[in-house]
């Protein structure tokens, strides 16, 4: 029944340390039918303390970039490509077992559906515990202090008696705490959450988001949000790339993207949505359905579901939609978008 | 934003295109159709195999009161596992009420047999959450849209079922070629398009929408409500909007009904319900809905309700909210408290009711 008037906004100045740096990344799959292309060359960088959301819809590649950091993606049937770095040093260039020495204690990942995250025949404890056994060679016992200590900080009620029970017996947001305490039982710089709350109920959507933005408050951790949820982005991310058919589509602050879209997928997203504040008018939605990866329209992957668009004619030299591909550029100061006409989008959602 | 736009979807086709600027500014309501009394559903626990004997009930709904009239959109809100998905089956007759009843133009739902029984379950259809597992994926979708017709065999007569198959799927904004293409040809958004046709196809009055826009993204959900009200301003379709998405509940109802293991707990229209919430379970459930004006953010109230939704299997005596709720005193363990206004212009069931905004409005 805690009440507090308001949460302190996220601290918008990211001064600490770069912990990771994604450089042109792709990720394919080929199959018999063909190659999917899931991520298309996407570059960004990540620091100490702070949070960068990764929004997009189904499809967008922000799920698929986030395994090819972790390293859990299957090679074959995935192609990765490009670099990712973290500390300096390029996982991708290193041997597996390498990776395995970074990636263990510096980053981690929690997913939308903990109960099949969870392995429903150990007890929560023995698998909290897992860990350190694992990584720090801790006995039994000591494992199980160790996990009864984690579910406290994670606020988990009466984690002496439930650290035995087993992931069934909790609730949605209880096993999302079970699954956030192994994340962060080896203190790492980054932590990667991905869709953490859709699976969840608002008030525990809440609770949950809450408990993320404590824990970093307290290590200082980077944290990756992948998202598709505006609202949860608006109030937990600092910093945000909008993903769209594997691209990043436009970066930024969130107050500056939310406040004013630079690209027309942005812009687009932002009006297809509902409101809490207010009832609100006609719906825009955007037209169409997002494309198949396997056969991503040529120059802008956007431009057939795309208002703005400029075909022909209409189209400045060296910036038709439908042949030249936009790369990421700098539109205003601290944005990026991918669009030719970025400048025209700037501005007109004032509200 | 308030203009109507032409953009309803990649093959919209039908000319029409009234749609009023706001939903609550459509006409007058018309009569009440359906009616739910103290309603309730409670399934029975058992244990053993061969001699099962009831341990107890699950108290699903548990006493809903609502009412649905001619052309108006009640949303029913909630979080999982208070019954509203339940109150969705009893209304289209899936599942029978263990008490109360449900009154459809003034007749008892239990007390129709035969024809009247078949002519409510045309006239009250229902649209499902899962576009995906709600469609038969041996079936086209030709044959799912008129599938309703083989029993109701008088609203399309017999040689222009296809023609009347085809202007179902382009008044939905589906190209009307594909009849004869199967489910998994088609996108989420589409597949619940079908669905949407499906209903459409018996004429009904009313339509249970049971979360129909959760599964999709968001830049086909806007396209998916908004297919919603113009079907509503066209046929003067009266909805039951199910959902457990605050903001698309907000934007599509006329009234709102706010459900808590079992029951309602505030009920009202849509800017009743939002701007001066009266419920503590409708603030902190408010409260709890992340906004989406970085100009805005800082100036919610924000209310953290503690530990989890009490198992329907054996709800706290009194007040339902009793045990998450910052304002319980002894009372509210020992009388449960009516739904009824007291004072705040609109009904909460609540007895320290007391209106309190937690919503910020958005001035600009």
């Amino acid at each position: 029944m805690t009440q507090f008037q308001t949460d302190p906004a996220p601290s918008r100045a990211t001064t600490g340390a770069t912990l990771l740096e994604v450089e042109d990344l792709h990720v394919e799959f080929r199959q018999r039918s063909g190659v999917v292309s899931a991520v298309n060359g996407i570059s960004y960088s990540l620091a100490e303390g702070e949070t960068l959301a990764i929004l997009g819809e189904s499809g967008s590649g922000k799920s698929v970039s986030a395994q090819a950091i972790m390293g859990i993606l299957d090679v074959p049937p995935a192609v990765v490509s490009g670099a990712i770095r973290f500390e300096g040093r390029d996982m991708l260039a290193m041997s597996a077992e390498d990776q395995r020495q970074v990636r263990g204690p510096g980053i981690s990942m929690i997913f939308q559906d903990a109960l099949s995250s969870l392995n429903p025949v150990y007890s929560v404890g023995w698998q909290i515990g897992e860990m350190f056994r694992v990584h720090q060679g801790a006995s039994r016992k000591e494992a199980k202090r160790k996990a009864v200590e984690l579910m406290d900080r994670v606020r988990i009620p009466a984690a002496a008696k439930r650290v035995d029970d087993y992931p069934h017996q909790f609730s949605g947001g209880m096993r999302q705490r079970v699954m956030i305490a192994m994340a962060i039982a080896l203190d790492p710089r980054i932590l990667i959450a991905d869709e953490p709350t859709t699976a969840l109920d608002v008030t525990v959507q809440a609770q949950v988001m809450d408990l993320l933005k404590d824990l970093q408050r307290e290590t200082g951790m980077g944290l990756i949000l992948i998202t598709h949820d505006l609202g949860v982005v608006n109030e937990v991310a600092d910093n945000v790339a909008v993903m769209y058919a594997g691209r990043i589509v436009e970066r930024g602050t969130v107050d500056d993207v939310f406040t004013d879209a630079g690209h027309p997928y942005t812009e687009g997203l932002m009006n297809s949505v509902p409101q809490v504040e207010a009832k609100g008018g006609r719906l825009q939605p955007i037209v169409g359905q997002p494309p198949n990866l396997a056969a991503i329209p040529s120059g802008c992957p956007f431009h057939p579901r795309c208002a703005r668009r400029r075909l022909g004619a209409e189209a400045a030299p060296g910036r038709e939609c439908s042949i030249d591909v936009p790369p990421l550029r700098l539109v205003a100061s601290g944005r990026e978008a991918a669009c030719h006409y970025s400048e025209e989008v700037l501005g007109v959602r004032a509200v | 934003m308030s203009e109507p736009s032409e953009s309803t979807g990649a093959t919209a086709a039908s000319a029409v295109s009234t749609a009023p600027a706001s939903a609550s500014a459509r006409g007058p309501l018309g009569e009440t159709l359906l009616e739910m009394r103290d309603l309730q559903k409670h399934f029975p626990l058992t244990q053993g195999v061969l001699f099962k004997r009831t341990i107890g009930h699950v108290r699903a709904v548990d006493g809903v009161n609502m009412t649905l009239r001619r052309g108006e959109t009640v949303g029913l809100v909630g979080e999982s596992g208070c019954g509203k998905s339940t109150v969705s089956k009893l209304l289209v007759a899936l599942e029978k009420p263990t008490g109360g009843s449900i009154l459809y133009k003034g007749k008892d739902l239990a007390g129709m047999s035969g024809r009247a029984l078949k002519e409510y379950r045309r006239e009250v259809q229902i649209i499902f959450q899962d576009p995906y597992s709600s469609l038969n994926p041996r079936m086209t979708v030709g044959d799912i849209v008129a599938e309703g017709w083989s029993v109701h065999a008088d609203i399309a007569p017999r040689k222009n079922r296809l023609e009347r198959t085809q202007e179902l799927l382009d008044r939905v904004g589906l190209n009307p070629d594909y009849v004869n293409r199967y489910p998994h040809q088609f996108s989420g958004g589409q597949r619940q398009r079908i669905g949407i046709a499906r209903a459409l196809a018996l004429r009904p009055e009313v339509i249970v929408c049971d979360e129909p826009v959760s599964a999709l993204d968001v830049s086909v959900q806007a396209q998916v409500v908004n297919l919603l009200e113009d079907l509503q301003d066209e046929f003067g379709l009266s909805y039951l909007f199910i959902a457990h998405d605050l903001s698309v509940v907000r934007h599509i109802s006329d009234r709102v009904s706010v459900m808590y293991l079992g029951s309602i707990v505030e009920e009202g229209t849509d800017e009743q319900v939002y701007t001066t919430p009266s419920h503590p379970y409708t603030q902190a459930l408010l409260s709890s809905v992340p906004l989406h004006e970085p100009h805005l953010r800082g100036q919610k109230d924000r209310i953290l309700l503690q530990g989890d939704v009490p198992s329907p299997a054996d709800p706290p005596s009194g007040c339902r909210f009793r045990t998450r709720c910052w304002k319980a005193q002894d009372i509210c363990a020992t009388e449960a408290p009516a739904l009824v206004d007291r004072g705040q212009g609109h009904p909460a069931a609540c007895h320290f009711a007391e209106a309190r905004t937690v919503v910020p409005v958005d001035v600009d």
